[in-house]
């Protein structure tokens, strides 16, 4: 298992298991986006994008603004 | 009509989603304004802020033109980010730049903004930038690519109006060809009519309509503003002048220079 944080919360994940589980696992339903370490990562390259211990991602959600 | 980057719309008034009282309160007051470009942005999912799918269900009921903004970023990376997934899940390549530089009014961070601005306009975004009134700075906006610039009229949420006239009158005179729109800052009718009355091409608001008593109501009255000021624009306003001069005529005026 790896420590990863999801949008600052701390959680654990299987350690062969990439970002496309990881999505298909937390994205929940309706549109969403990811960023990890900061950096954006396309859709298409979820099953390309490997987690590492410590790695920060960001799902975020369209949202009310001005 | 008149053209917003690659769109042709009619309203000038361009409007924010947040802070109204309930999402069907939004959703009427957006539709009374008549604007077609409404503000968005983008969340960690959390069930108390509203948004996500609920959210994304009544956008697409608005049928308007989604301008995503970068809120809250303090950093040029963060904000191309922010951007680039806005793109993503808004599928538009408007980005409305926001780099917050002072936390306490809110002022864009003008460095930070710039290299935003480079950085999103060579990926293809048509950047809005939110900038302050600062001439140079909007020039420099506009050698990286900007076609709109979006300064304040006040710090976000004040509801001032156009703390700036000046300013904001010699950067529509120095930047004739550049779509500009008064961000922020305004609080009432008059201040958006005001600004059209400079020739600004549009103005966007959000706190003074949804903090209104009566949110739909005020989105009317500022869809009626910015009209009535486009059109006063338009017209030709008068010059000002000192002295008086009576409206109604002086010939034929009976008792004029009357002696007895």
């Amino acid at each position: 298992m790896i420590n990863v944080f999801l949008n600052a919360q701390a959680t654990s994940f299987s350690a062969t298991a990439g970002l496309q589980d990881f999505i298909e696992q937390h994205a929940g339903n309706g549109p969403f986006a990811v960023a990890v370490n900061e950096t954006f990562v396309q859709k298409s390259q979820y099953g390309d994008c490997q987690l590492n211990d410590g790695d920060r991602i960001e799902i975020v959600k369209p949202m009310q603004g001005g | 009509m008149w053209k917003l980057a690659d769109k042709t719309i009619e309203s000038r008034l361009l409007i924010g989603t947040a802070l109204y009282p309930s999402p069907q309160i939004m959703l009427d007051a957006i539709q009374a304004s008549k604007a077609e470009v409404v503000t968005v942005s983008l969340r960690r999912q959390d069930p108390n802020l509203g948004g996500g799918k609920e959210f994304w269900a009544m956008l697409s009921e608005l049928k308007a033109n989604l301008l995503p903004n970068t809120a809250g970023c303090h950093s040029a990376k963060e904000a191309i980010t922010t951007a680039l997934m806005a793109r993503e899940i808004f599928n538009t390549h408007w980005i409305k730049l926001e780099v917050i530089g002072d936390e306490y009014n809110l002022q864009p961070d003008p460095f930070a903004l710039l290299e935003a601005t480079k950085e999103l306009v060579s990926q293809g975004f048509e950047v809005f930038p939110y900038c302050t009134d600062d001439l140079v700075l909007c020039e420099k906006l506009v050698e990286a690519g900007c076609r709109i610039l979006m300064p304040w009229g006040a710090p976000i949420g004040t509801g001032k109006g156009l703390i700036n006239p000046y300013a904001l009158r010699t950067l529509r005179e120095r930047l004739k060809n550049v779509t500009l729109i008064v961000d922020a800052g305004i609080g009432a009718p008059s201040h958006a009519a005001q600004a059209m009355e400079m020739g600004y091409d549009g103005v966007l608001l959000n706190t003074a309509v949804a903090n209104a008593n009566q949110p739909i109501i005020m989105a009317q009255a500022f869809g009626n503003a910015v009209t009535a000021g486009r059109l006063g624009f338009e017209a030709g306003i008068m010059q000002k002048r000192d002295l008086a001069k009576p409206s109604t005529p002086t010939i034929g005026q009976p008792f004029w220079h009357q002696s007895f």
